[in-house]
């Protein structure tokens, strides 16, 4: 019998801090035949405890293990911050719909990300980099709330030097060894973007920003159709049946979790 | 499909044939109110006098979404590291005097968990064991309103077999294969429905029907997801909303509410099992994510969300109210909020 809600076993082989709050986790899949797609997310189970949805924030290309990127905020997330390497955690999915990478193709690529926002839109960057010769410029533009909030701080520097990558940070706050741009993460989307009603954004982080970058995005002539956001609802089942997910008419589990602007832009409160 | 008439002497020998092969449930009193009992032993040493008066009475207190989409159901887990065993009772059994009522919500359901790219295994086994014996329901009560939501007192779709009570007799409607090859096991007990039963059929249907129109004498508007979806003035809403006292009886005992949450019980270390268990958008948490944002802080949209998901988002996916017009939400509601009139108002 198919069970789209029964888990399967995994192991945490390694924990990195990433930030006070932030840490990401590598999951050992113990040869459970799983993979994802960019875009897609899966439920965690914390055994005992209960399950969470998060995207990956490894590269779909790696098969073996998996890496999710994870901010204490809540119940599942605390329970999760105690386990150390070798505890079991299980997984179930991947769920919800995949970018439609293949649109990308030839065209700049932005990816706005706020705060732990960067976990997911990492699994993206990674496969879209796996093939960087398909698309135009891949432009990274991070903002976190201080410099000690920064995730993949060991990674940026490298990800700098990939040719057709251009990585832009702000912080909120700045500290005495900060010295790149202040201030919320929209006071990267300035007038060095061009043509920009055909640059694919794709958005993630606290509502907040999701709200405001998308603002900004449109005022600076993006499309609708071409701004990619991660919607973040309770998602449950992860399958469209359970109902927690609702947004407007769509479930974001099933639907989602990533719609474009035009499709929220009606609801009321989408973020 | 056959139309056939069983007598009402027969009735219980029939009823004692089937039960050697099936686990029965039917509709009975239980303090002036009608609950569907497990058909035991005992049962033969009366008539059928309690069944046969309740499958006139309306729509059992609870209704019969439970058999399939149960309250609470174990649907996975981990053993360390080998799964919990979740296997099914997949006996065979027969369910009789479920109304028009409750049979639309299985609808609701087969769209929702069946009609999905990852189906519904649990669900569809539930459904795959039952004989669904629905009944007309001649005698509709003032909160009764399915004649609202477009349908008739008298099963159409979804069940195995229609159930009529006559003054001497039973007909009994097969209405699927499965209905049909049922009631043939026992075709000796029965015989064919003569044009007088029928006629008799039709003018208590008609007679159910008018009582409906009386209770319910104006339609619901025909624009009324469009009108629900342009009604975003808080206070329309919040005025049927403060008489809630939040004890959300209303989705409990609704009949189409298809909401769950997934629950994990710890075992022992590293082990748990989850449950499927019924759940509902007007609780706070519903909708809540880790953080605590949540979208519908405030009770006046968790209110109007029943209303966006019954008769907005679904009738404009699936081409039908998500709702039976059963009148359970308001037969239990302490704050007598009458769905109805809040459609009325729209």
């Amino acid at each position: 019998m198919k069970n789209p809600f029964q888990p399967f076993p995994v192991t945490i082989t390694k924990i990195i801090d990433e930030t006070p709050t932030i840490k990401t986790f590598v999951l050992d899949l113990q040869g459970n035949k799983f993979s994802f797609d960019a875009g897609q997310f899966i439920q965690l189970t914390i055994p005992g405890v209960g399950e969470a949805p998060f995207t990956p924030s490894s590269s779909p290309f790696v098969k073996d293990t998996l890496e999710m990127t994870i901010m204490k905020v809540g119940r599942a997330t605390s329970a999760l911050f105690e386990m150390k390497p070798g505890d079991s955690l299980a997984v179930r999915g991947p769920f919800g719909k995949r970018y439609p990478i293949e649109e990308f193709e030839k065209r700049e690529v932005l990816i706005l990300g706020g705060g732990v926002g960067l976990a997911p839109l990492r699994s993206l960057f990674l496969a879209l980099a796996e093939n960087i010769k398909k698309y135009g410029k891949i432009y990274i533009k991070y903002g976190a709330r201080t410099p000690a909030d920064i995730v993949y701080k060991y990674l940026l520097p490298e990800w700098k030097t990939w040719k057709g990558v251009d990585i832009d940070l702000s912080v909120d706050v700045g500290d005495k060894t900060w010295k790149g741009k202040t201030g919320v993460v929209t006071v990267l989307l300035d007038d060095s973007l061009q043509n920009t009603q055909d640059i694919v954004a794709v958005v993630c982080g606290p509502p907040i920003m999701m709200k405001f970058g998308t603002l900004k995005l449109l005022e600076k002539g993006f499309d609708g159709k071409n701004i990619y956001l991660s919607m973040e609802k309770n998602m449950s089942c992860g399958i469209g049946q359970c109902g927690h997910c609702r947004c407007g008419k769509y479930f974001v589990c099933q639907d989602g979790p990533v719609l474009t602007w035009d499709q929220v832009k009606d609801i009321e409160d989408p973020f | 499909m056959s139309i056939l008439f069983l007598n009402r002497y027969k009735f219980n020998q029939w009823l004692r044939k089937i039960h050697e092969s099936y686990s029965v449930y039917y509709p009975d009193f239980l303090e002036n109110k009608i609950h569907y009992r497990k058909l035991t032993p005992e049962f033969f040493s009366g008539t059928d006098n309690s069944m046969y008066k309740a499958l006139q009475e309306i729509r059992p207190t609870q209704a019969l979404k439970g058999f399939f989409f149960n309250p609470r159901l174990k649907v996975g887990g981990l053993n360390k590291d080998s799964k919990v065993n979740v296997k099914l009772d997949e006996s065979p059994r027969v369910i009789i005097g479920a109304k028009n009522c409750d049979l639309r919500p299985l609808m609701v359901h087969q769209k929702m968990y069946l009609e999905n790219e990852y189906g519904d295994a649990f669900y569809k086994s539930q459904l795959d064991r039952t004989i669904i014996i629905a009944a007309d329901c001649p005698a509709p009560k003032d909160t009764c309103f399915c004649n609202l939501v477009g349908l008739k007192p008298y099963p159409e779709k979804g069940a195995d077999i229609i159930l009529t009570t006559l003054p001497n007799g039973y007909i009994f409607e097969s209405a699927t294969k499965k209905g049909e090859d049922f009631l043939r096991d026992n075709n000796h007990l029965f015989q064919e429905a003569s044009s007088e039963d029928l006629s008799q059929r039709n003018e208590k249907r008609k007679q159910a029907m008018q009582s409906l129109e009386k209770i319910n004498p104006s339609k619901l508007r025909d624009d009324l997801p469009k009108a629900i979806d342009e009604k975003t003035e808080a206070n329309f809403w919040q005025e049927h909303a403060d008489k809630c006292v939040e004890c959300f009886g209303c989705l409990m005992v609704c009949p189409t509410c298809f909401c769950f949450l997934l629950y994990d019980t710890p075992t022992h270390k590293e082990s748990f099992e989850r449950h499927k268990i019924w759940d509902a958008c007007y609780y706070a948490a519903y909708a809540r994510v880790g953080g605590g944002m949540q979208d519908r802080a405030e009770f006046w949209k968790r209110f109007r969300n029943r209303f966006h998901c019954k008769f907005m988002h679904f009738k404009n996916k699936y081409d039908f109210y998500a709702c039976s017009g059963c009148g359970r939400c308001y037969s239990v509601c302490m704050g007598k909020i009458d769905i109805r009139k809040v459609l009325e108002k729209v």
